[in-house]
């Protein structure tokens, strides 16, 4: 369980850029098996969104935001092993970023949550080209296709990419999630009705199952 | 005025100099101290700058004020970094001027962002891979073990009635049929060791080594497993050679794993001799460990097929002399169940200068039931 006082004690830590101090705390979590949705939401996004509002108020800047988003990548490798590990489900996913967008933990938490359930996942990192991803899906004939958007003015991009997927892609569903979200755009999605909003990893965690089923 | 220039004289984050027409810095602001690490008044501006090809001139800039020159500069933190230096000639003095560019640094950044966002995803495929790697190395095993197990039995009737028709038949049989028949006792043989090593390979890999130690001497385990090899050694005209140190201690061991391990190297080692060579067998304290050696005069081993000799599925490393082909599951079951009592092995070996195999054991207590990953 991750307390207030942790949460603080890390935070305090990444926005001083402590990347070893950050690494010893979450090693700590990992050993104690802590859930990996858990450290997902309650350590790793919940500090970068503080890391962004920081930012945001001018109390931090741009440099130490990146340095923050840096070391948080860099501490999800060390769940990694416990994430490939699960036994296969034979089932597959696409996850990505869309053109233009350069922030992707959201979309890798989202690939690791899909591993974690046993899926095979094809995780496109930031700024993926629109034809790269139509590539990867034609090829794959993923399950699912996940597309993570955390800036609101991108919205425009992702109804594009959308469109364009149902050229080659017409079974699988997609899933749209990410930052951008919180501001705005969820009702545009009512225009494409195979087009599921996710709201947090939590919601992925229901869609996996209920499909798993 | 001056309120103004005091202001940028304390705040500006650039380098701001006054230095005379020689380069003699008569002022410098505070954020060029600090960066600098240095007092700098009194100092030539050649002597901050990094000048490797010993070709800066102060007077060149002064030759060409109008153009930006891009020079480093060692920091506080002695590392070079280049800024660009803008001159403006005052008469008697020289105001130098010198900044970060600042696209160039964004740039730098941007960079740098998107490869450790690639390295991240790197990691990420690697680590996926892995465990797909694993998965699959996990299945061959299964397979291997099954199929290693359903072949045993049918091998085990082969040998039992191959025996038995030696025994009962050979009075009856021509010295053709009997040769024939000794032949299929010796391939079916062959066959079980194999499928043995195929199902302790498998064990090994999935984890499921277990080691029953007992209190033993090495020696009586020594002993014990040259009784398997010695008819080899005779067939081959090889003489074997055991010396063992008499104080040696009693040990934690699993004897007959450790026996397999013994036959191994010494069957090895036969099987690479000429005929009417010597095999030497040594057993001696060694610190806190016991030190097991098995020595042949065969043709060596090169450093190359060394390195590889402990991985499974490598053949031996050079060529044996009675032309067998062996799979070469051996020395890594030998090397797996050494490192499972807490021992090491090694081998030491020249071309055409023979081989020597080493194997150390703790000689105090460890663990029982010791698991080897």
């Amino acid at each position: 369980m991750i307390t207030d006082k942790n949460y603080s004690q890390y935070c305090t830590q990444l926005v001083q850029g402590q990347r070893w101090a950050c690494q010893e705390i979450v090693q700590e979590y990992l050993d104690r098996d802590i859930d990996v949705q858990e450290l997902y939401t309650a350590l790793f996004q919940r500090s970068l969104y503080r890391v962004g509002e920081l930012w945001s108020l001018n109390r931090l800047s741009v440099a130490t935001e990146h340095l923050a988003t840096s070391i948080t990548e860099g501490l999800m490798t060390l769940v990694y092993p416990r994430i490939f590990n699960t036994d296969r489900t034979g089932k597959s996913v696409v996850v990505s970023c869309i053109a233009n967008e350069y922030h992707q933990i959201g979309a890798k938490m989202v690939a690791d949550t899909f591993e974690m359930y046993g899926w095979d996942g094809y995780f496109l990192g930031a700024d993926t080209p629109l034809q790269d991803l139509l590539h990867l899906v034609d090829s794959k004939s993923p399950d699912a296709i996940c597309l993570s958007l955390s800036v609101y003015f991108n919205i425009p991009r992702l109804l594009e990419a959308i469109t364009a997927l149902r050229t080659v892609q017409t079974q699988a569903p997609i899933l749209v999630g990410g930052h951008a979200f919180q501001v705005g755009g969820t009702a545009i999605l009512s225009h494409y009705p195979e087009v599921t909003h996710i709201d947090s990893l939590a919601s992925l965690e229901a869609f996996i199952k209920s499909v798993s089923n | 005025m001056n309120r103004i220039q005091d202001f940028i004289d304390r705040h500006a984050t650039m380098l701001l100099l006054v230095t005379d027409r020689e380069g003699k810095i008569e002022k410098a602001n505070p954020y060029a101290q600090q960066w600098v690490g240095q007092a700098l008044v009194s100092r030539y501006f050649s002597e901050i700058v990094i000048d490797l090809s010993k070709r800066f001139r102060f007077q060149d800039l002064l030759d060409d004020p109008s153009t930006p020159h891009p020079l480093s500069i060692a920091t506080a933190a002695l590392h070079p970094q280049t800024l660009v230096f803008r001159l403006k000639d005052l008469g008697q003095r020289i105001l130098i001027m010198g900044q970060h560019d600042v696209q160039e640094m964004e740039k730098l950044q941007k960079e740098i962002l998107s490869l450790n966002k690639h390295l991240s995803n790197l990691t990420r495929e690697l680590h996926q891979s892995n465990s797909q790697l694993a998965r699959l190395n996990q299945l061959k095993n299964q397979f291997l073990g099954m199929a290693a197990h359903d072949l045993r039995k049918p091998v085990g009737v082969m040998m039992s009635f191959t025996q038995i028709l030696l025994e009962e038949l050979k009075p009856q049989m021509g010295d053709d049929h009997a040769s024939l028949l000794g032949f299929i006792d010796r391939a079916t043989q062959d066959m079980a060791r194999l499928i043995d090593e195929f199902l302790d390979v498998s064990m090994i890999e999935a984890g499921r080594l277990e080691l029953n130690l007992q209190h033993l001497h090495l020696v009586d385990v020594i002993d014990e497993a040259l009784r398997y090899v010695r008819p080899l050694a005779a067939q081959r005209k090889v003489e074997l050679n055991l010396h063992y140190s008499d104080n040696l201690p009693p040990m934690e061991l699993d004897g007959p794993k450790l026996g397999q391990v013994i036959c191994n190297l010494v069957s090895n080692a036969i099987e690479h001799s000429p005929t009417d060579a010597k095999v030497w067998i040594r057993c001696e304290n060694d610190g806190p460990m016991v030190r097991l050696s098995v020595r042949d005069m065969g043709m060596g081993i090169s450093e190359a097929k060394k390195k590889t000799m402990f991985q499974p599925f490598e053949r031996a490393g050079t060529e044996k002399n009675h032309g067998e082909r062996r799979i070469g599951l051996g020395l890594t079951i030998a090397q797996r169940i050494v490192e499972a009592h807490g021992g090491r092995i090694w081998i030491e070996s020249k071309l055409n200068e023979g081989a020597c195999f080493f194997v150390t054991l703790p000689s105090i207590p460890i663990r029982t039931g010791a698991d080897h990953d």
